[in-house]
């Protein structure tokens, strides 16, 4: 298990980096409220996949279900509120929650070519 | 938004998300099924295996989420909206 841990922890601290490197430059570039937006995907898409986490870790302990509507509910409650809120922005929310998806493209180049 | 385009834009919706799910429900039971089984056989793999596992389910999921996104959208912000 110390592989998936591993794992699980440089993927949480490449978001991280990604996502506070997209806040300044996208703050810089737009505006603070599109950099808001941005930030609300992120949070987001690193709460969707701590939830993927803590399924996958249920798998073979019982009865415990690998599916179920609480992530993609997630992303719907998040979407629905940069819609609703006037402030927020579509794109950059999606963009922000799609930041988690980099993050694993990274750590699969890195793994595939070795640390640089 | 006249009653041709909002029922259509709820059919859409309706469509997009219930067919983006069917493939990805499909592809993550299998994954979901053989990690399981891979780690009853080798439980000494059970991190990489743990951790490929997430990797694809999270990809696998990204395709219900495009299907998801696109059917909010239509529901809550409407480019076909007169």
């Amino acid at each position: 298990m110390a592989d998936y841990h591993a794992l699980r922890r440089r993927i949480y601290l490449t978001v991280v980096v990604i996502a506070a490197f997209a806040f300044v430059v996208v703050g810089f570039a737009y505006s603070l409220n599109t950099a808001l937006s941005y930030l609300l995907g992120a949070g987001g898409g690193l709460l969707y996949f701590r939830m993927l986490d803590r399924s996958i870790q249920g798998i073979g302990e019982g009865n415990r279900r690998l599916g179920g509507p609480a992530r993609v509910g997630l992303f719907a409650v998040l979407m629905v509120m940069a819609i609703k809120s006037g402030s927020l922005e579509i794109l950059p929310t999606f963009f922000g929650f799609l930041t988690i998806k980099a993050a694993i493209l990274v750590d699969t180049l890195r793994t595939l070519f070795g640390d640089v | 938004m006249n009653d041709i385009t909002a029922a259509a834009s709820v059919i859409a919706a309706a469509l997009a998300v219930g067919l983006a799910a069917i493939g990805p429900g499909i592809g993550q039971g299998n994954a979901a099924s053989k990690a399981a089984e891979g780690i009853a056989r080798q439980p000494e793999a059970e991190g990489k295996i743990r951790g490929t596992l997430l990797l694809s389910l999270a990809f696998m999921e990204s395709l219900t989420i495009y299907g998801l996104l696109v059917s909010i959208v239509l529901l809550f912000a409407n480019p076909f909206r007169g």
